[in-house]
């Protein structure tokens, strides 16, 4: 064993990668609460969201927190016309298909708690995706590795990003035509142009 | 496919950005994350040696359906590869009990890797005995529906504007919590009410109600079998629902019902018909003013006019009695008349009085007449909404039940039965409920329907937005629980309207495993469990005439944030307080222990009580079938300080009736206030008239009827005490262009939550309006013309219920109007030429996509490029064939496709003024084509 100095280019940035995944994955996950709206307005985030595409509304008073969650609510959760955001849904049209047993087995390769995920979210969530390739790369990125090992997490890595990470394109085409805010149109396109960076990558 | 140079930085930055100043830990779970968990609790990492252990093809893109322990559930695509000789491999079988229609048939869940991949009948349940219906095997669709309800929402916009927003369950009880102590604490807990549709917790409803205190529980009893029961009751007391042994008849004499698609029994009901057709050579003869399958399915089948079962059944009676062929023993003996008295009574009632009325030729009246009587004891009626959803519903299924006591087949084998448990077996012990709750509500118990409540809790259930409406109550919080009023309430623009306005409906809570028709009018909606993720102990009056249990339980962990009841009763009840936790003390588990330690050990296997029930999914006991109870001696030892009424021979103990003299000896009897079978019902015309019927409960001994209390005196109607027959009004001289409506439902649905199943919406998705071709040709249409409906209030239930009289909706020709829709129709020859058939289940306007037939709305192109087969869902991208593109144009109509109308929006409120059954088969419209 040997300490990872020299990263291969799908792990390059990984650290900073991991946190774009959680930060992503949280906001797949759950509704924007006043924390999390008002540290996305100020520095050190602000800047970086709003270069990345990011649109934020002018404050996080609780009418503008309301007026999220019910976009939110209308875009992921329901209950009518909405977008469920797992896979499970855009391969097979039910909750809870094959992927759920793939991402299980994929989580405890991984070795991911999901227990602290929140609202019982399914595991082939989208949110909850993003999340463990978030915990993978973070892995890496703290993790001291010799060269096998570094090339099985990468096959590892590609065969999850194939698996379970590329699937969402009409949920986000979906999504994107259905927005009506701007906060999460931009939520949208960060998504899929973080997750094209990262298809790149994960070839 | 390409992220640039300059994207990839801008992500970096914002990663960075995340992650500096400890900023992730705060953001919010996320979950699992190393900081969040702490340091030292950081998972193990990646483990290497199992990824190179199961790597492989599997996992790539593309061949990920044959990943090893995945099983791919049952549908289009899965048919390619069928059959998959590895799918059942390592699966564990879990017992169950559906509900997706209300025969709570048993069956067993194929689970595996926590997802359960089949559904199939319990061969163990003794009512299915192995059966499940189409419904049943849509199950997955049920469980597994892309659209289903996972957490509790909350109103944001004005009620009924379909504005939502997530909240945490601790945040929907809270509220929840405030309303209810409100509710409670204002001295008025009847203003608060649970309203559901089919419900199978009864223990878990019914303790919360009491424990909070509130009696105004609201079911649809009224709107499907309350004349039936009332009926039945009139006859027997002790039981208000018949069991026809049709396994072991030889006649079986359909007064429309169809049982072969929708009945109560409906599985265990149809096997035993179609075994006494086929082993015991029974023959089946239906009337009913539509072909359904069951008719269709019928060694002969006749098209009365509607609403006049009744009179038919009087006149095969007048002919039996006529030719001699009645069970004089029986009827002198067993009922409380005598044959010479029927004779006189059924005077009248000649078959060719039935053919004027119901078109049925007096022949054929006669001769099955005498076929049925022919076959007796063996021989056996059995009837339904067909016959009892009528303004003369009541008086239908009396004449209909009368058959079977003339010809003495009454408890007897192959014969017209019941039994004393309509549930669960009375071994097992609900254990400790709360007292009843003694508030009174005109919603649950109204005044003016003298046989509603006076037997079982028939309540009047169509009637209580009206009531509402017109301020004879109010509701501060109304709980509806697996309900769909809007689409299966009669006026759904009434429904509707009441539902909205939050002055008569204060606080609105919604639980459903979907969101719908009535969630659409909710303040809080909450996620509930389907059948196949929560507990229960259930059971139906059984077909083998005895009692059994069964067992429901979680197959897997319920999705999402969904919760049962029994989950969070509980903690509901804990933050009302006020003494509501004291019943709650045991956990679930406990519960339900507790509940089924009665059931007794199989020898077998060494299990009892709940661990029996999960292994065997029933158990039956070993009671004798429940035949001739009436025949049952009484022992010595209850003779013990009876005493005998030399006149009547009944015997009372302390005050309560126990039996009859009977050719010298002590029996059972009936359980009524002669002891006898009651063709004359001194009861129901007491009870009419208000008049005090203390004397004859006592007699019964059955505790459980109630004399009217003093709230009732309301009403003063005639209810006839002999089976008789009337016509309502309007049916007598319809006009040119008038026609009955009657409704019925298909075998692949129920009333109003199957719709959004696709493998059953795929079978059934729409309903035009059946239409004889005669009636057709006088009206110059073919199929597929569009007719323009106008229904209206029945003039009947004008003259004799007056509190149902509205003001302030219009008049035509005289007649109330009650609205008017637009359908197309098919012609067939399978309808009584003076109806108009419309099947009910169709025309959701919130209830999933598949349910409106909609896909979802969708543009092409990508963002980033990608195979699109791969990801295409094929039963809702390609296989939705029946999508409705119409946009409401009856001139895009296409044939077949579409979701169909809901037929209530014509259907008035119309209860049977002395059950208050909703008439759903009389409405008298009027039909004009759509030029």
């Amino acid at each position: 064993m040997r300490s990872n100095t020299k990263l291969p280019g799908a792990f390059e940035g990984a650290s900073a990668r991991s946190n774009t995944y959680h930060l992503i994955a949280r906001l797949w996950l759950l509704e924007v609460d006043q924390d999390l709206l008002q540290r996305l307005l100020a520095p050190p985030l602000h800047g970086p969201f709003v270069q990345a595409g990011g649109i934020l509304p002018s404050d996080a008073c609780e009418q503008t927190v309301e007026q999220l969650a019910m976009e939110f609510c209308r875009l992921f959760i329901g209950p009518a016309g909405h977008l469920p955001p797992y896979q499970s849904v855009w391969e097979t049209g039910q909750l809870q298909g094959t992927t759920i047993a793939s991402m299980q087995r994929f989580i405890n390769i991984a070795g991911y708690d999901c227990e602290s995920m929140p609202g019982r979210a399914m595991l082939d969530h989208f949110g909850v995706q993003l999340a463990v390739m978030g915990h993978i790369l973070e892995q890496v990125a703290h993790g001291q590795f010799d060269s096998a090992a570094i090339e099985a997490i990468q096959e590892f890595a590609n065969s999850y990003f194939a698996r379970h990470l590329r699937w969402p394109v009409e949920l986000l085409i979906a999504a994107s035509n259905q927005a009506k805010t701007d906060f999460y149109r931009s939520m949208i396109v960060i998504t899929s142009e973080f997750l094209e960076c990262e298809w790149d990558i994960f070839q | 496919m390409g992220g640039s140079l300059k994207s990839r930085r801008k992500f970096l930055k914002l990663g960075l950005a995340a992650g500096s100043a400890g900023a992730l830990t705060t953001l919010g779970a996320a979950g699992g994350r190393a900081e969040e968990l702490g340091r030292e609790k950081l998972p193990p990492g990646i483990d290497l040696e199992k990824w190179n252990r199961i790597k492989g093809k599997p996992y790539e893109l593309g061949r990920f359906e044959n990943m090893p322990g995945v099983c791919r559930l049952p549908g289009p695509l899965a048919k390619r590869n069928w059959p998959d000789r590895n799918k059942y491999k390592d699966v564990k079988k879990v017992p169950g009990m559906c509900q997706l229609c209300s025969t709570v048939c048993g069956i067993i869940g194929y689970v595996k890797n926590d997802r359960v991949i089949k559904i199939e009948g319990n061969p163990n349940d003794p009512n299915s005995r192995g059966h499940l219906c189409a419904r049943g095997q849509a199950g997955l669709n049920h469980l597994y529906h892309p659209e289903r309800l996972l957490y509790p929402l909350k109103r944001v916009g004005q009620r009924g504007e379909g504005k939502w927003k997530r909240i945490t369950w601790e945040e929907a009880l809270e509220e929840i919590a405030v309303r209810l102590k409100a509710v409670r604490e204002s001295g008025r807990p009847e203003e608060f009410a649970l309203h559901h549709g089919r419900q199978r917790s009864k223990d878990a409803v019914k303790r919360f109600l009491d424990a909070f205190g509130t009696k105004t529980q609201l079911s649809h009893r009224a709107l499907c079998s309350g004349n039936r029961r009332a009926a039945n009751l009139t006859y027997l007391w002790e039981s208000d629902w018949d069991i026809n042994d049709v396994e072991n008849s030889k006649y079986i004499l359909n007064f429309g019902s169809n049982a072969f698609e929708a009945h109560q029994g409906h599985i265990p009901f149809a096997t035993r018909i179609q075994n006494g057709r086929y082993k015991n050579g029974a023959k089946l003869v239906t009337f009913d003013v539509r072909l359904s399958n069951t008719a269709g399915g019928s060694d002969e089948w006749f098209a009365p006019f509607p609403g006049t079962d009744g009179a038919i059944a009087l006149a095969m009676c007048h002919a039996i009695i006529a030719e001699n062929l009645h069970d004089a023993k029986f009827v002198n003996g067993w009922t409380n008349v005598t044959v010479d008295e029927l004779r006189d009574h059924l005077k009248p009632y000649t078959p060719q009085w039935a053919e004027k009325v119901s078109g049925v030729p007096a022949a054929d009246i006669f001769r099955i007449a005498i076929e049925f009587a022919q076959a007796a004891p063996a021989c056996t009626t059995m009837c339904n909404r067909g016959s009892s959803a009528h303004i003369n519903g009541f008086y239908n299924d009396r004449a209909i039940q009368l058959l079977n006591a003339i010809v003495g087949s009454v408890g007897k084998k192959g014969g017209w039965c019941w039994s004393l448990w309509g549930g669960l077996d009375p071994i097992v012990k609900t254990p400790p409920m709360p007292p009843g709750a003694k508030t009174w509500s005109v919603l649950e118990d109204p005044p003016e329907y003298p046989l509603a409540n006076v037997w079982r809790r028939m309540r009047v259930g169509e009637l209580i937005y009206l009531y509402l409406l017109q301020g004879r109550a109010k509701l501060q919080a109304y709980m509806t629980y697996n309900l769909d009023s809007p689409l299966t309430w009669p006026e759904e623009s009434l429904t509707q309207q009441v539902l909205s306005d939050e002055e008569l409906i204060g606080f609105h809570v919604c639980i459903n495993c979907f969101y719908n028709e009535t969630a659409h009018y909710a303040d809080i909606v909450l996620p509930w469990t389907t059948y196949l993720e929560r507990w229960d102990l259930d059971a139906r009056s059984s077909y083998n005439l005895r009692p059994y249990v069964g067992v429901r339980t979680p197959m897997i962990k319920p999705l999402g944030e969904s919760k049962d009841v029994r989950e969070f009763f509980p903690e509901l009840a804990k933050r009302i307080g006020g003494g509501m936790e004291e019943w709650y003390k045991e956990s679930m588990e406990e519960y339900m222990q507790r509940w089924a330690s009665t059931v007794p050990e199989n020898p077998q296997t060494g299990k009892q009580g709940l661990d029996r029930l999960l292994d065997e999914g029933a158990w039956e006991g070993d009671r004798e079938p429940f035949y001739e109870p009436y025949n049952m001696a009484i022992s010595a030892d209850d003779m013990q300080d009876a005493e005998v009424d030399p006149a009547s021979g009944v015997i009372m103990k302390d005050g309560v009736g126990i039996g009859v003299i009977k050719d010298g000896k002590p029996v059972r009897g009936f359980a009524t206030p002669s002891r006898k079978f009651e063709i004359r019902s001194l009861f129901v015309q007491k009870i009419g008239n208000n008049e005090d019927c203390s004397e004859l409960i006592a007699r019964s001994g059955v505790t459980k009827t109630k004399n009217r209390p003093a709230n009732h005196q309301g009403h003063d109607l005639q209810v006839d005490s002999m089976p008789s027959w009337f016509q309502p009004s309007e049916h007598e001289n319809l006009a040119d262009d008038e026609l009955i409506m009657t409704s019925f439902k298909w075998n692949v649905h129920n009333h109003g939550r199957t719709m959004n199943l696709k493998w059953l919406a795929e079978i059934v998705h729409s309903n035009p309006a059946w239409l004889n071709p005669k009636t057709a040709a006088k009206f110059g249409l073919k199929d597929g013309d569009w007719i323009e409906l106008t229904s209206y209030y029945s003039k009947e239930l004008e003259k004799q219920s007056a509190h149902l009289n509205r003001d302030d909706l219009p008049r035509e020709n005289g007649r109330r109007v009650v609205a008017t829709m637009r359908v197309p129709i098919v012609t067939m020859e399978g309808i009584h030429p003076r109806a108009i058939a419309m099947s009910n289940s169709c025309g959701h306007w919130q209830y999933t996509s598949v349910a409106q037939a909609q896909k979802r709305p969708m543009k092409t192109g990508h963002l980033v490029g990608c195979d699109v087969d791969t990801y295409r869902d094929a039963d809702w991208e390609r296989n939705m064939w029946w999508e409705d593109n119409s946009a409401g144009d009856p001139a895009k109509w296409q044939p077949n496709t579409g979701h169909g109308w809901n037929q209530n929006r014509l259907i008035p409120i119309a209860p049977d003024p002395v059950s208050g059954q909703q008439s759903f088969h009389d409405t008298v419209v009027s039909i004009k084509k759509v030029s």
